[in-house]
């Protein structure tokens, strides 16, 4: 009798706390949720937006000044974008099938498919006006499409070689010099790859955008938020958010340059503004943290955020998790720019142990975040695209 | 009363498990259990937490692409001048299999390695006087690809006694050259490659040699039809023959060599171990004036450290536990796995050994279901090309454990050395010379038999 009392209360535990999981509820997080996701997109959207004009203005008036704008503009311009890469990894519009995140921000980049490098000036499709005797946005998506075969890159990191040109400086960014633009050979044809480039971020940052738009039945934001699932949409935001702050900031964009120390191993090379990088993508997983984003125009949209979700849940590791990303962002604001310099030294020396903090509590970060993610999930087997070990 | 009927009610649901203990455990205590499409990408589950930001840089390795020389991201230019893929996992997708190409498409994940009769100064294949040791069917900016494979196939009858009709598909394949390297040799020989999986391949190192010989019978001395042989082959930077334990015919040493070797054979990147490409003076006199690792004086593309990550990359990639194992309908697919023989060669369970460099894969008890030895594998599979000691007719045991999850992981379901047989089911009809009489064991059973037995191969 007392097997059957044992298993009759072993099931009976496993049904209460499925029946207590379904009570949470997530719609109000979801909201929230999907409206920062949106502002950010659209304020992405605006600022590349703008930089399409300043990049107007500097090809047809191709200056000092102008170019400073424009370089300018684009560092600006990555700071929303940069926040929006929490929403990626769980297979949503910017990195599901068919999703623009390659166009967007793929990272190396080929620049000798584009211009001439350093040992090679003829290099490049804007030297090769005999294969490509235009260069069109149209140009540049066909050849990207052929998969493998050739990698005619766009995106942030094509107008930042353009603009800036290759890094070879200790103390600074790239200096591509204005002339490129103006007597240098090829001019016009660089002129038109620089515009391109713009043209396509702004095409691309508009589907995203619309597809986090409200009040667009069927749009992937209506199936998101009223999925007949909001387990799998919680996760996914919750999963995003842990992957950037693991997988790819802690590991892929700081612990890998951090460990091979090569000088260029950063995103941002061409701009040395890696640093900025890694602290508006912190500040991207503090946002869906928080629950709250603050816009380019300084207004905020504000609401139950993860760490709402997780005090549902378990009160402890919310504040956990609160924590860890205070300490996180704090840290990775103390890495010293440029991080093409920061990454040499003793690794007890500032710059080196900077880094190193940084990532120790992104790791941290990260597992919390996993907690959550778990708790989330339940008893459910996690989703196809999830890559927790 | 009531409690002993309880007992016995109970007893099959704690005992009645047949099989082997612990056989869902693949890797031991370094198993995962995810099931989804990253479940062949995921480090050892008894990972530590310093080994795994070695994994997580060599990952970064793995997955971004070789960008052509000279570009600002240094530690990773160097492409070319002729490759295959711009990364190790565009051909070994989520760490797993590689697809032959769909009609008409240029091949990634398939390769062709080139040779000509005879054996070079360490035992290994003499390459194409033109063409070196593998086809390279891509080049970058400035420099033309070698040739590319015709890929036909033709109809291979295949039908049960029970009178189910198979057809094979048995691939034809035609070099062609593009014409600007000169002439294959007369006698070119050559072997097409499919990317396969690299989980596990940390486990698959840590057997020791004495294991893997006590598989070994090459003289098929206890006459049951079977005789696993070793490969040896050259360490280029341990400089000594060593047992063959990776490749599709066991010709590359360890994780690290294979590793070196598909950097320069598939990317185009130099490294320590292979610090030059294999060119032809010819080659080389159309080449060089690209900057691409072919000035003698120019360092390794790849510098040590990021070997070293790569290679721990996939030496702490974890091999999946196995699903449904103790169901009925693969429980007995087990059984007729066993009693067709199949066990001999993919020997289902061993005992890692030492290696210090990873403790986690220390003494694990692992199924990977091979021997990582060569067996005559029959005419139709033969590739008719020595490599090492493997002659023509032989390949490698290839490890089963994770194969149920392909289809989940890749979205395919092509197996063998090139991909030829479409499933499961066609891969043991493949199955001929020492294996022969398995396959005809297969063959000879009822559908629903047949039918466990493949149930079984998915839970792997």
């Amino acid at each position: 009798m007392k097997h059957l009392t044992l298993i009759a209360a072993a099931i009976f535990t496993l049904a209460s706390t499925a029946r207590t999981e379904e009570k949470v509820d997530y719609k109000p997080a979801l909201e929230n949720y999907v409206k920062i996701v949106h502002a950010t997109y659209e304020d992405s959207l605006n600022e590349a937006r703008e930089l399409k004009e300043v990049i107007a203005a500097f090809v047809s008036k191709p200056n000092e000044e102008n170019l400073k704008a424009a370089k300018e503009k684009w560092i600006k311009s990555r700071q929303p974008y940069l926040q929006s890469e929490a929403f990626r990894f769980y297979g949503g519009p910017i990195d599901g099938e068919g999703g623009p995140e390659a166009l967007i921000n793929a990272w190396p980049m080929d620049e000798s498919y584009i211009d001439y490098v350093e040992g090679a000036p003829n290099a490049g499709m804007i030297n090769d006006a005999e294969t490509y005797p235009e260069i069109t946005p149209k140009v540049i998506v066909d050849l990207n499409e052929k998969a493998g075969e050739t990698a005619i890159s766009c995106g942030y990191h094509a107008i930042e070689f353009l603009l800036w040109g290759q890094d070879f400086n200790v103390d600074g960014p790239g200096n591509r010099p204005v002339t490129d633009y103006t007597t240098g050979k090829n001019a016009d044809r660089r002129k038109a790859y620089l515009q391109a480039c713009s043209a396509l971020l702004v095409g691309h940052l508009e589907d995203l955008e619309t597809a986090w738009a409200p009040g667009k039945k069927g749009n992937y934001r209506d199936s998101f938020v009223n999925a007949d699932d909001p387990v799998l949409s919680m996760w996914s935001a919750a999963y995003g958010a842990k992957t950037l702050s693991g997988k790819e900031l802690s590991g892929e964009r700081l612990l890998v340059a951090w460990d091979t120390q090569e000088q260029e191993d950063e995103h941002s090379c061409f701009s040395d503004t890696t640093t900025q990088d890694a602290v508006y993508d912190a500040k991207g997983v503090q946002n869906l943290i928080t629950g709250k984003y603050t816009r380019v125009d300084g207004s905020v949209i504000e609401g139950p955020g993860l760490f709402a979700v997780a005090k549902m849940h378990d009160e402890d590791l919310s504040k956990q998790i609160s924590e860890s990303m205070d300490t996180a962002l704090e840290r990775v604001k103390k890495i010293p720019a440029p991080f093409d310099q920061a990454i040499h030294g003793d690794d007890d020396g500032p710059s080196r142990k900077a880094i190193m903090n940084s990532v120790e509590t992104l790791e941290d970060l990260s597992w919390l975040l996993g907690q959550l993610v778990n708790k989330v999930l339940g008893f459910r087997e996690a989703p196809e695209t999830s890559d927790d070990g | 009363m009531k409690m002993k009927i309880l007992n016995l009610l109970l007893l099959p649901l704690f005992l009645g498990v047949a099989g082997h203990a612990g056989e869902e455990h693949s890797g031991g205590e370094t198993t995962v259990f995810q099931t989804g499409q990253n479940a062949y990408a995921l480090p050892l589950a008894n990972i530590s937490r310093e080994k795994r930001r070695e994994h997580v840089v060599g990952n970064s390795f793995f997955n971004k692409n070789w960008v052509v020389a000279p570009a600002s991201t240094s530690a990773r230019d160097g492409l070319g001048p002729l490759f295959h893929a711009r990364s190790c996992s565009e051909c070994h997708t989520r760490d797993g299999r590689a697809a032959p190409p769909a009609e008409g498409e240029l091949m990634t994940g398939l390769l062709f390695r080139l040779s000509v009769p005879g054996k070079g100064p360490h035992g290994g294949t003499l390459p194409d006087p033109n063409y070196g040791g593998q086809l390279g069917v891509r080049a970058i900016p400035g420099a033309d690809p070698e040739g590319n494979v015709k890929i036909e196939y033709e109809d291979l009858e295949r039908n049960y006694p029970d009178g189910t009709k198979v057809t094979l598909r048995k691939p034809v394949y035609t070099l062609e050259s593009s014409g600007k390297y000169g002439d294959f040799s007369p006698d070119v020989l050559f072997s097409p490659r499919i990317a396969p999986p690299v989980f596990g391949v940390g486990l698959l190192e840590a057997i020791s040699v004495e294991t893997l010989e006590s598989f070994a019978d090459p003289e098929d001395a206890d006459k049951d039809g079977i005789s696993g042989k070793a490969n040896h082959v050259w360490h280029a930077e341990k400089k000594k023959t060593m047992i063959g334990r990776f490749g599709w015919k066991s010709n590359q040493p360890d994780v690290r060599h294979q590793t070196a070797s598909a950097f320069l054979g598939d990317i185009g990147i130099t490294s320590s171990i292979h610090p030059r490409a294999d060119f032809s003076d010819g080659q080389l006199t159309v080449l060089k004036k690209l900057k691409s690792g072919l000035d003698p004086d120019d360092l390794p593309e790849l510098q040590d450290k990021l070997l070293d990550r790569t290679v721990t990359y996939q030496q702490t990639l974890a091999p999946p536990a196995r699903r449904d194992w103790n169901k009925a309908e693969v429980v007995r697919g087990r059984e007729f796995f066993e009693k067709a023989n199949c066990t001999a060669c993919h020997i289902p369970e061993m005992k890692t050994g030492d290696f210090p460099d990873i403790p986690e894969l220390e003494n694990q008890m692992i199924r990977p279901f091979t021997d990582l030895l060569l067996h005559d594998m029959g005419e139709e599979l033969a590739d008719n090309r020595p490599d090492g000691e493997a002659d023509g007719m032989e390949w490698r045991t290839s490890p089963l454990w994770g194969i149920g999850l392909t289809k989940t992981v890749n979205d395919h379901t092509y197996f063998l050395h090139d991909g030829r047989a479409r499933n499961l089911e066609e891969a043991v009809l493949w199955h001929g010379g020492e294996s022969e009489e398995s396959r005809e064991f297969f063959q000879n059973l009822p559908a629903e038999d047949r039918a466990a037995l493949l149930r079984f191969l998915e839970s792997l």
